[in-house]
């Protein structure tokens, strides 16, 4: 238990995590001594201290993002700042729930603010297990590692050459490779399968080429195991690029509403201010 | 050879030098020489004129200042001084220890070397320390090995100042072996000099006994004894014995897959690896397995001389890149071991070693697989190496976002290359131990930057000729069309008017205190450089599928 607080093996850095243990531990605290002083200077005074404590917490999660688009990159290394993004988010919604008192909101602005801190911080939990998951899937089933953005030309290579092996073959193979294999080297191809399993059938698709070697000469099976291989390469980068595309996706899912939120917050605190 | 091409090489020739000069104290420097024109010097006579007219295009003769600084300790040059008129000193910190000088010592630019007849060593400035501040914080390897480029320059007896006169020939030790100059040399007085830079040094030794014999002796003069003296077999002998062996040993010169030791002929030497990677093969089956390699400073031939009834040598040993190594017969160095028993013992342990790792990797077909590839892809060449844990890495490409911005907008380094189980090699420059893009570059735009082992590429001098895009083994370098022409002034003049491409490569980000954009920037710490191929392992989690 004690480990698990101090070093938990999914955390990336000790430090950052015990922050983290401790800042949350100050969130459960903080509503023990409020109840315990009888809340001197009233329990507005508490709640405004936990949203100011939730948006500095947010601004500073918004650091990151901040520093990746800053022209000479800001100070400090971005790791540091990822730390904090996402132990800082995480703990931004905490903050947010003392500031609700664990009410369910009244009103839109309410219902904006309050809605939008849970879906940033769900789908930020849910980037953190893909950003986790996903590389670690990658480097396990596949030999190929490529580009995201270089996939669609690179099967382009491949189906190139192909066509030029596949010329050259006997009727059979150009007939195997009308029928079987032009569709899938089109372009690359999402399958879903890849994210239950990384191998996503690549085996037993290529057991057709298995089957058609026994009826080939000895020139012909040589052209067949290189499109074997070609081929095996295209399926590979299918799973690249169905992976790939996840860790890429997931931050639109993120990010726009992070940015709302921040647009919400300001409109929150000018509203509390002004009024 | 055509009119043409002479007029080119005049013309390549005066930007291949005009680097030098540039605020360095260079009064004038010469015109491409004739074979004639060389010969008057006397470090050139005796060679056939194809040979200097060859390696013309790398050489020069340079007028210098009084106190001008030739080169400072801790740098690395890519020539070689021969001193024609005038005196020169080299300057060495007294009581630095020896490990100290194998390590980036930085200079600032040379201009600023005080004036006047003072002799102190100026100690190293801060502001360039960048790099060898993240570099330092790597672990030096320990043990038995002595790295033999500690000390190459024997600054004989008390005195830390060494004077120079003419006929004297320096600088060639470490441009030869790719290390860092031990000594800081200046001018006491005007000097004529004749430089000479590596690819005409190699020429040079490969066309004349009479050269490489006079290159070896000044090599033994001062670099030899003093590292026997601290190599850890001979550190308790006395100087006499030391002596003795370093008169007796022989040189041994390698180029790329040369074989220096053959299995199974004949042992009847311990060799000691000055520079360079050398392969340890075997024959297992049918093939030929890397057992495991030599770098600088490692030896081999330990087994067959203290190992009875072993007489043919166990292992093969072939040179990797250009290579130079120190050969001690067996029967010199058994007189040694006579005079001075301990030394059997370090020789014991390294027998120990040398068997239980080629023992591993004959038993683990994956070790030798390792080696082979670390051999293959460069690991073992590489001072700083990008290499990206795949594992973590999440494909954001922030780390070429940070390096764009960085340099301009462009990245120096493509993340794609080679996979070794969870870690990708990038495409980024190694900056080698024996960097071979500065081979042939025709304006001298590509050379070591004076700071750690950074090698980097002036664009302001780059032509685009793309020679050391062609000869970098790891495909680092790439072209770039600038999008402009070239002007109407330019050298040479078949570029004038034709659109300008430049050479671009990681140079390490050495001017950013903050040390690589690339590694500092990537979120998941993923990104990192790696300087050995202990480092590499220690973050290798997986093997290969």
């Amino acid at each position: 238990m004690s480990r698990w607080l101090l070093a938990p093996r999914m955390a990336k850095s000790a430090a950052w995590w015990r922050a983290f243990v401790a800042g949350a531990a100050l969130c459960l605290v903080a509503p023990v001594v409020e109840l315990a002083l009888g809340a001197p200077g009233g329990t507005s005074t508490w709640t405004m201290a936990y949203g100011i404590a939730a948006t500095v917490l947010a601004s500073g999660a918004l650091g990151y993002t901040a520093r990746r688009r800053a022209p000479r990159r800001g100070p400090g290394a971005s790791y540091h700042w990822m730390q904090l993004h996402v132990y800082g988010g995480t703990l931004f919604l905490v903050l947010v729930a003392l500031h609700t008192r664990g009410r369910l909101p009244a009103g839109p602005l309410a219902w904006g603010l309050w809605a939008s801190s849970v879906w940033i911080v769900a789908t930020g939990l849910a980037g953190v297990f893909i950003q986790k998951w996903v590389p670690t899937s990658l480097t396990s089933g596949l030999t190929t590692e490529v580009h995201y953005d270089r996939i669609p030309e690179l099967v382009g290579v491949v189906r190139e050459r192909v066509e030029l092996l596949v010329a050259a073959c006997d009727d059979s193979i150009r007939s195997f490779y009308e029928t079987t294999l032009a569709a899938a080297l089109a372009g690359p191809q999402t399958r879903l399968i890849y994210f239950v399993d990384i191998t996503g059938g690549i085996k037993a698709r290529l057991r057709h080429f298995d089957y058609l070697q026994q009826f080939l000469d000895e020139e012909d099976r040589r052209r067949v195991q290189k499109l074997r291989a070609l081929v095996r390469t295209k399926l590979e980068m299918d799973a690249q690029y169905t992976l790939q595309k996840a860790l890429r996706w997931w931050v639109y899912a993120h990010a726009p509403v992070a940015i709302a939120l921040m647009v919400l917050v300001v409109f929150h605190v000018f509203a509390v201010f002004y009024y | 050879m055509g009119e043409d091409t002479i007029y080119r090489r005049d013309e390549q020739h005066r930007d291949r030098w005009s680097v030098y000069g540039e605020e360095t104290g260079v009064r004038h420097l010469s015109q491409r020489l004739t074979a004639e024109e060389l010969k008057r010097y006397e470090v050139f006579q005796g060679f056939k004129d194809q040979v200097l007219e060859t390696i013309s295009p790398d050489v020069s003769v340079a007028s210098w200042n009084e106190g001008a600084v030739l080169f400072e300790e801790g740098s690395y040059i890519d020539m070689a001084f021969f001193l024609v008129e005038g005196t020169a000193a080299a300057y060495l910190a007294k009581h630095s220890a020896p490990d100290n000088t194998s390590g980036p010592i930085f200079a600032s630019p040379r201009a600023s070397m005080p004036a006047g007849g003072d002799l102190e060593l100026r100690a190293p400035e801060s502001s360039a320390a960048t790099v060898y501040d993240y570099q330092a914080q790597r672990e030096r390897p320990a043990g038995d090995t002595t790295f033999l480029s500690t000390m190459d320059f024997d600054l004989a007896g008390e005195s830390d100042v060494v004077p120079l006169g003419a006929g004297e020939f320096f600088g060639e030790i470490g441009a030869l072996n790719g290390w860092p100059q031990s000594v800081t040399i200046r001018t006491l007085t005007e000097c004529r000099i004749v430089q000479i830079r590596v690819p005409a040094l190699r020429v040079l030794k490969r066309h004349s006994t009479d050269f490489r014999r006079r290159v070896d002796s000044v090599y033994r003069q001062r670099a030899l004894l003093p590292q026997l003296r601290v190599c850890a077999l001979f550190r308790d002998c006395p100087e006499a014995a030391l002596a003795e062996l370093a008169r007796r040993v022989e040189l041994v010169s390698c180029k790329p897959g040369d074989t220096v030791i053959e299995e199974g002929a004949p042992a009847d030497a311990l060799y000691l690896v000055r520079s360079g990677f050398m392969r340890v093969s075997q024959q297992i089956g049918k093939g030929r397995a890397a057992l495991t390699y030599l770098s600088k400073g490692m030896s081999l031939g330990e087994i067959e001389l203290l190992v009875e009834g072993v007489d043919h040598s166990r292992f093969s040993v072939s040179s990797v890149g250009y290579g130079e190594l120190v050969k001690i017969s067996h029967s010199d160095l058994l007189d040694v071991i006579r005079a001075h028993p301990s030394i059997e013992q370090v020789l014991w342990r390294q027998v120990v070693a040398r068997l239980k790792e080629t023992g591993s990797s004959r038993a683990d077909p994956r070790q030798s697989a390792f080696v082979e590839f670390a051999l293959d892809k460069g690991l073992v060449e590489g001072n700083s190496i990008l290499v990206m844990d795949l594992d973590t890495c999440t494909r954001c490409d922030d780390c070429v976002r940070a390096c764009a911005d960085t340099h301009g907008g462009r990245p120096r380094f493509v993340r794609e290359g080679d996979r070794y189980g969870n870690l990708l090699i990038a495409k980024s420059c190694y900056h080698c131990e024996d960097p071979v893009c500065l081979i042939g570059c025709p304006t001298g735009a590509i050379r070591r930057a004076n700071v750690g082992d950074v090698v980097e590429i002036k664009e302001e001098i780059c032509i685009g000729c793309a020679t050391c895009h062609n000869n970098c083994p790891y495909d680092a370098i790439v072209m770039h069309e600038t999008g402009t022409t070239w002007p109407d002034n330019a050298l040479p003049k078949s570029l004038r008017g034709t659109p300008r491409a430049v050479a671009s490569k990681c140079d390490l980000c050495y001017t950013s205190p903050a040390g690589p954009a690339c590694v500092r920037n990537c979120p998941h710490q993923c990104a990192f450089r790696v300087s050995s191929i202990d480092e590499f392992r220690a973050l290798q989690r997986r093997q290969p599928s």
